[in-house]
């Protein structure tokens, strides 16, 4: 049975970079991705009981964000306005801030499609499941997500099947 | 050829990963620690006192602080719009972030204000925080109808430099209370200072509150296709872009304070633009009644909004069933 500590340090830092891409903010990924860690802290006796526990964590996580996400809605030009606080450390270069900022511009569920996919390597079908929608959907999705990343990025989209 | 798209996502994570610096697990046992010494103390104590049950905390810091320096109300201090000094409480607060029951008090230089709320039961986390210079004397109470208040009395001393956040928990017993916060600010002059608060809901009372909801709907009927149940904080839309053609109909109720508006139309993938039928939604602690719109879909699927007036936000949870009939 891994303990809390491992199982924090070993995957903190990935899903803070899924959530990250999906929010294009590094303060936001933050700040779910430790309250789904304190989350599973609470009940840590039972979650480390489940055949993967990283899992829970990753659906808290992400519950987290598509909530957040939608009951912000109202509060974003709200956000706009306020001068933030961005935590000092590196970032990604700008070719990988002009892609964050592109995701930005997918609807939700496109973008959530495609980091899901794309960052957290999960299969199409899972994400047909996590969604409540057909494996055709998510592919529908992620066909355009693509094109619309390829435009966005100047890229020739190359053919990239979904797994 | 590799898939650019690809080997972006994988440059992304590979440039992002060694940036990120997990805060740690202390903070998180700490916040453990809290929270269970919060919901056990809350609901034995009547009279909380100030050193041992008021937690000061810093947004954004791993690190709890001292109790921040006295200050001492002045004429000379700064004077602030009122656009402003909400901000700076709001942003302290998280409020764009995490939108809660509570209310920010600008007008701090005319004297005792109070501010009551009435609020589902269960037990809360109270954060408060001021901005400015001066300091307010709280008095938070909180109870049902007909059952002595708990009284939570401490000083919020206002900063600038520091967003202080001190927390207070308390208990609302029963279906339904009233919290009430009342501040007796101690400022120089107006414009000086703005006090804000928010109350959070523990987290089991808000999923049993869900529950609440979700029961008071009923079983799933044959024709179930999916189901919801949260608090409501602004408007939502559920969308089902696939869905077989045929009536459907999507039955809520609402456990709280406000109405809600239901309405539902065609998916567009985003605002809808004429829904087909409305419904309002009249939310209550303890004797919700349920509201019901229809629509028959094409192939092009459905979706269903539901939004909040003022009184219901951040307070009302409400539970809706989609189903073919």
């Amino acid at each position: 049975m891994p303990s809390f500590d491992e199982v924090y340090a070993a995957h903190y830092a990935d899903l803070t970079v899924q959530l990250y891409a999906y929010f294009g903010d590094r303060q936001e990924a933050h700040d779910v991705v430790q309250e789904a860690f304190y989350r599973a802290l609470v009940r840590w006796k039972s979650v480390a009981e489940y055949d993967d526990p990283v899992a829970w964590v990753r659906r808290v996580a992400w519950n987290l964000a598509v909530s957040r996400w939608r009951r912000a809605r109202t509060a974003l030009s709200f956000v706009r306005r306020q001068p933030r606080i961005e935590p000092q450390s590196d970032g990604p270069g700008p070719e990988r801030v002009a892609l964050v900022a592109a995701l930005g511009t997918l609807p939700d569920r496109h973008r959530r499609a495609m980091v899901l996919h794309y960052m957290a390597d999960m299969p199409v079908a899972e994400i047909a499941q996590r969604e409540g929608v057909a494996t055709g959907t998510v592919k529908s999705w992620l066909s355009r997500g693509r094109a619309a990343l390829a435009a966005e990025l100047n890229l020739s989209d190359t053919a990239g099947g979904a797994r | 050829m590799t898939d650019q798209i690809e080997k972006l996502f994988a440059d992304l994570r590979a440039e992002t990963l060694p940036a990120v610096r997990p805060p740690g697990t202390e903070p998180l046992r700490r916040a453990v620690r809290r929270r269970r010494a919060a919901l056990s103390g809350a609901a034995a104590v009547l009279v909380l006192g100030v050193a041992g049950l008021v937690a000061v905390m810093r947004p954004s810091s791993p690190q709890p602080v001292a109790a921040p320096p006295v200050s001492t109300p002045s004429a000379q201090a700064p004077v602030y719009s009122d656009e402003t000094l909400r901000a700076r409480v709001s942003e302290s607060l998280k409020l764009a972030e995490q939108p809660l029951p509570g209310v920010i008090i600008t007008d701090t230089g005319s004297g005792p204000k109070e501010t009551p709320r009435a609020l589902l039961g269960g037990a809360y986390e109270i954060r408060m925080t001021c901005y400015g210079s001066g300091s307010m004397n709280v008095t938070v109470s909180s109870g049902a109808v007909g059952t002595e208040p708990q009284v939570v009395v401490t000083p919020v001393v206002c900063d600038t430099t520091q967003t202080t956040v001190l927390t207070v928990p308390v208990v609302l017993a029963g279906t339904s209370g009233t919290l009430l916060v009342r501040i007796e600010p101690d400022v120089a002059g107006p414009g000086q200072a703005a006090f804000g608060w928010t109350a959070q809901l523990a987290e089991a009372d808000e999923t049993r509150w869900e529950q609440a909801a979700k029961n008071a709907l009923g079983g799933k009927a044959s024709g179930f296709k999916q189901r919801t149940s949260e608090f409501v904080t602004d408007g939502v839309s559920y969308g089902r872009p696939t869905i077989e053609p045929g009536r459907y109909r999507v039955r809520a109720v609402c456990l709280g304070f406000g109405t809600v508006r239901l309405a539902i139309g065609p998916d567009v993938g985003g605002e809808m633009p004429t829904p087909t039928d409305e419904a309002t939604v009249t939310c209550s602690p303890d004797a919700p009644r349920t509201a019901t719109v229809t629509y028959t879909a094409s192939s092009k699927g459905l979706s269903y909004d539901v939004d909040p007036d003022g009184e219901a936000r951040n307070r009302s949870v409400l539970a809706a069933v989609l189903e073919s009939y």
